[in-house]
């Protein structure tokens, strides 16, 4: 009797699901990072390392006010100053953002991301839950984004929960037949120990090129790209 | 002072009793006339006319005393002396005529006996009129007392030469017909005009003439003005940018300005700050696409619907002043003259 009702929710939620669907697009991304860091455990001031990463992703409308996205990441982050370990970064995320108004959507979602050396591998989980503004041009398809984010349950093994996490963006963004592209800045910070000798803090800031291929539905209402 | 008042205040009573006398004289004879009681309307016609008749006479009442008086005489057989009286009358109003009704054929007879032995010419006072030179006429009315040839000019007291009104034979009253037209053919100038009439006898080597004088005044038209030409305040633009062109670049700024202060305000001093170049590019390309957006909106285009607009207003003003000229046209042909008559001679 159970298995029979597994069985008709396996079949019939997702053709619910797939008959909300506005738009199906598939994205992929180069983002050059920089990754700044500095743990004063360590003492060895602030090591700065950058690179190029890419990513690959999925994104759908859901009804009219919906957006879920899924995102993934890898790249090396060669060591630049006063580092001296390559980190290998990959990052998983799932973004969500849902419309309020025209021109703003409340945006929420987590990111897995592992920064790995030769030593060790460090893993952050980031719930963040934020704002996107969207200002629409005058030029059909063109957008400009802001947003802004806050992670209160982040959490780094190794690592008490940051006291300070945030993050900020702002984007251009253009749509034009089946595909939208996108020119992202943004930063991530969190400081975690704040005023102890543990004191460690680090952020994150990326220049993203973002190119997403739409095989469903036309340009979308809502292009806010979730951090 | 005081005293002229008081002169003139005693002298005016005097002159109007005077008249009223005369004129009460002059009905008490009528009445005898007519109850042909012509014993007593001889003596009191006779002492009407008499030079020692104290009291102020008027033409007319001359005439008409001059008048009855002869017209009596020819009930009682005196018809030479009637005669007299009756070329007396006619020498003084040569308008003077009998009334057939009134009248008998044998004064008739002894009035048109008179005519020839006088020869005057008169003129009627000109008539106050308004009168529209396209189809109405000035008329004046002339007289002489036997038929002689006759010349009526019309002068302009201040300028201008005299131009005759009418010119030949005429007898007894007649009508002058002025078109209200000068000499050049132009509606006749306003001012002072006099009106001159001629006689020389046919019947004997006398003339006479009289004149009379009246005003000609033109009938003041105010004219329409037309409407001006529609200015640009008034006609509505033909071209512009659409609205809220200069809000695009506003949003531009807005999001430079958000990727700038993303920059500024979370990347950490305590890590000697962090790459700035990726917010400067994405603040470049706002400010690119709100100076796109603002391109677009601005871009000049014509309205049509204030195309159509204008072009309607200039045709409403094109016929408004077409209907005006029109108007103003037909009362400048109106030329209207207004006559009053006037007395003495020099403006």
């Amino acid at each position: 009797m159970a298995w029979r009702a597994v069985a008709a929710t396996c079949l019939v939620v997702p053709s619910t699901a797939a008959a909300q669907i506005r738009n199906l697009g598939f994205a992929g991304d180069m983002a050059l990072a920089e990754h700044r860091v500095d743990d004063r455990r360590v003492g060895g001031g602030v090591e700065i390392s950058t690179g190029t990463l890419l990513g690959a992703g999925v994104r759908v409308s859901v009804g009219s006010r919906w957006t879920i996205g899924a995102m993934g990441r890898t790249g090396v982050l060669h060591p630049d100053s006063g580092a001296t370990l390559q980190r290998d970064v990959a990052e998983l995320g799932l973004d969500a953002a849902f419309r309020m108004r025209e021109w703003f959507d409340v945006i929420g979602g987590v990111r897995v991301r592992s920064y790995t050396t030769a030593l060790a591998r460090q893993r952050w989980t980031a719930p963040y839950l934020g704002a996107a503004g969207r200002v629409t041009f005058a030029v059909r398809g063109l957008e400009g984004l802001l947003d802004l984010t806050v992670h209160p349950f982040a959490s780094v093994n190794g690592l008490t929960r940051p006291e300070f996490a945030i993050s900020g963006g702002a984007a251009v963004a253009y749509s034009r037949g089946r595909f939208d592209t996108q020119l992202r800045y943004s930063v991530e910070r969190f400081d975690f120990a704040r005023g102890t000798a543990d004191e460690r803090s680090e952020q994150l800031s990326v220049f993203t090129i973002r190119v997403q291929a739409r095989v469903r539905g036309g340009v979308p209402k809502t292009t806010t790209a979730p951090p | 002072m005081g005293l002229v008042a008081f002169a003139l205040g005693l002298a005016a009573p005097a002159a109007a009793m005077a008249q009223d006398t005369t004129a009460a004289m002059l009905q008490r004879a009528r009445s005898y006339y007519e109850g042909l009681d012509l014993e007593r309307a001889l003596p009191l016609l006779r002492q009407l006319v008499s030079p020692q008749w104290s009291f102020g006479v008027t033409t007319a009442q001359r005439v008409e005393a001059y008048t009855y008086l002869a017209a009596a005489l020819v009930l009682v057989g005196e018809r030479d002396s009637a005669v007299s009286y009756f070329a007396a009358a006619l020498a003084r109003d040569p308008f003077t005529d009998l009334d057939p009704l009134e009248f008998t054929p044998a004064q008739t007879a002894a009035f048109a006996a008179a005519r020839p032995r006088v020869f005057a010419v008169g003129a009627r006072p000109v008539a106050a009129t308004r009168a529209d030179v396209r189809t109405e006429r000035v008329r004046f009315t002339v007289a002489t007392t036997h038929r002689a040839a006759l010349q009526v000019v019309l002068h302009r007291v201040e300028a201008g030469a005299p131009f005759p009104v009418f010119e030949g034979e005429s007898e007894g009253a007649r009508e002058i017909v002025w078109d209200g037209l000068g000499p050049d053919g132009r509606l006749a100038a306003p001012g002072r005009y006099m009106l001159s009439a001629v006689g020389r006898s046919r019947l004997s080597a006398r003339s006479d003439s009289t004149r009379v004088f009246f005003l000609v005044a033109h009938e003041a038209t105010t004219l329409e003005d037309t409407l001006p030409d529609l200015g640009r305040t008034v006609l509505l633009p033909e071209r512009a940018g659409a609205a809220g062109a200069t809000r695009e670049l506003a949003k531009g700024g807005l999001v430079a300005a958000g990727a700038l202060l993303v920059s500024d305000l979370i990347l950490s001093r305590q890590l000697g700050g962090g790459e700035r170049g990726g917010a400067q590019v994405v603040a470049g390309v706002a400010v690119v696409a709100g100076m796109a957006g603002f391109l677009t909106l601005n871009r000049r285009h014509d309205i049509p619907a204030n195309i159509q607009a204008n072009l309607q207003r200039e045709a409403e003003r094109r016929m408004t002043n077409q209907a005006i000229r029109q108007r103003n046209a037909d009362r400048l042909a109106q030329a209207v003259l207004i006559i009053t008559p006037a007395a003495g001679v020099g403006p």
